[in-house]
């Protein structure tokens, strides 16, 4: 009687994974004008759905563009209503930069081996290092966390300027892509930078995900000393670069607080 | 189990299963109804609040569908319909609210069972298919008793909020 127990938990059991949030517009390229619904999403394969984060949660939404002017979006959010959470909608031509970022309310309490192998495949280091450190490794780790997510999209033909793409727009952990995927012509590379409350940051683990087959990240890095990491840049389709990063607390309900950012895009065939 | 192509993909199969004690003459308007069905509801925008609750109809669904190979005297054409109607619109409707359309595509994979079950049944093997069935059954009881669970951490997947 115990093996098929054993074998249905297992059978349950979801893999000791962390569950990456992102900004996922339908189209990464629209006309001036045009509306593209907008869906936020959390997970990845199998796990991947709908985000039910409430709107409370919502600390900033905006849309930064070309002229560098933000425009706040919060107030046309629906969350959980219909097929969409909010609907795009850019009258002038150019790069839009949508970010969004919530505050750091919600927890995860794991145990110990499944906190430890979330750890482990995030690259959370300093997670690791003080656990060790203070004989920890074998307790539950617990976490409050937030998301912080940026989406690019075209609005009308690409090129142009690009500089608000390459731009921090001060998001507590924010990739940063040193050139923007949708320069004329496509760079061969996407170099980024990962910056950490205000400074770059290295070590930290930063993964490249086709979002059309995202079980798994096709490419990953570890950010330099100067907080870099560079990937190839692909050919088409949507793509999603995530990082997560955490700081210990003292005194406080939980262990640790925790930043899940992601950045994504969407590129069209021929490098338009 | 809570998304992607498993769940009515799962579906899909005891209704595959089903099918196979089922008369001949319904095995196309069954199979057809199905397909239907799951595609009028995986396009249909069921709000993501809806989430726990069509989980759970699918996974009493599952449970029935599975259990229609059990009648000693086989299925009915009407009843057969009727299952394949419910089997097809839970499972798109479990696309709809917790998957791309790629899973709703995925997830007819599960009527392989079809042939397989009714290759069993032809051949006097018809046990093995239910064995099958009652896997589901157990499967379904699980997936839909873990929401009302307490909440054990590590299995339940984390960090969704």
């Amino acid at each position: 009687m115990r093996i098929p127990l054993l074998l249905a938990a297992l059978a349950f059991a979801p893999p000791a994974a962390a569950h990456d949030f992102w900004v996922q517009p339908q189209a990464y390229r629209v006309a001036p004008g045009a509306e593209t619904p907008l869906t936020l999403q959390v997970g990845h394969g199998p796990m991947r759905q709908r985000s039910q984060i409430p709107s409370r949660r919502i600390m900033r939404f905006v849309a930064v563009g070309p002229d560098g002017r933000t425009a706040d979006l919060r107030a046309g959010l629906r969350l959980g209503e219909g097929a969409r959470d909010r609907a795009l909608r850019f009258d002038r031509p150019g790069t839009q930069v949508v970010a969004l970022e919530t505050d750091s309310a919600a927890q995860s309490h794991l145990p110990a081996l499944r906190f430890n192998g979330y750890l482990a495949a995030e690259g959370l280091t300093p997670a690791i290092a003080l656990r060790a450190r203070t004989g920890r490794t074998g307790a539950e780790g617990s976490e409050a966390y937030g998301r912080v997510s940026k989406a690019i999209v075209q609005v009308g033909p690409g090129g142009g300027g690009q500089g608000q793409v390459t731009r921090p727009v001060g998001l507590t952990l924010e990739i940063v892509p040193e050139v923007s995927p949708y320069a004329l012509p496509r760079p061969a590379n996407l170099p980024v930078r990962v910056i950490y409350r205000g400074r770059p940051l290295a070590g930290a683990l930063i993964k490249l995900t086709d979002l059309a087959h995202d079980e798994a990240p096709v490419e990953t890095h570890l950010t330099d000393t100067s907080g870099r990491a560079q990937f190839a840049m692909p050919k088409t389709g949507t793509w999603l670069l995530n990082v997560i990063w955490t700081r210990p607390l003292e005194g406080a309900e939980t262990d640790f607080e925790t930043t899940f950012s992601s950045l994504s895009f969407g590129l069209a065939v021929g490098g338009r | 189990m809570r998304g992607g192509a498993l769940p009515p993909g799962l579906l899909l199969a005891a209704l595959g299963l089903a099918l196979a004690f089922a008369p001949t003459r319904a095995w196309i308007a069954g199979l057809a109804l199905a397909v239907l069905a799951a595609t009028a509801t995986m396009f249909a925008p069921l709000p993501a609040t809806w989430r726990e609750a069509v989980f759970l109809g699918g996974w009493a669904s599952l449970a029935i569908t599975a259990a229609a190979t059990y009648p000693p005297r086989g299925l009915s054409p009407a009843v057969v319909l009727v299952l394949a109607a419910n089997a097809g619109a839970w499972a798109g409707a479990m696309v709809s609210v917790a998957g791309a359309r790629l899973d709703g595509v995925r997830a007819l994979a599960g009527l392989i069972a079809f042939p397989i079950a009714t290759a069993c049944v032809q051949r006097g093997g018809g046990i093995a298919p239910k064995v099958v069935a009652s896997w589901l059954i157990a499967v379904a009881a699980l997936a839909a008793a873990l929401p009302f669970l307490t909440v054990t951490p590590g299995y339940l997947p984390d960090h969704l909020d």
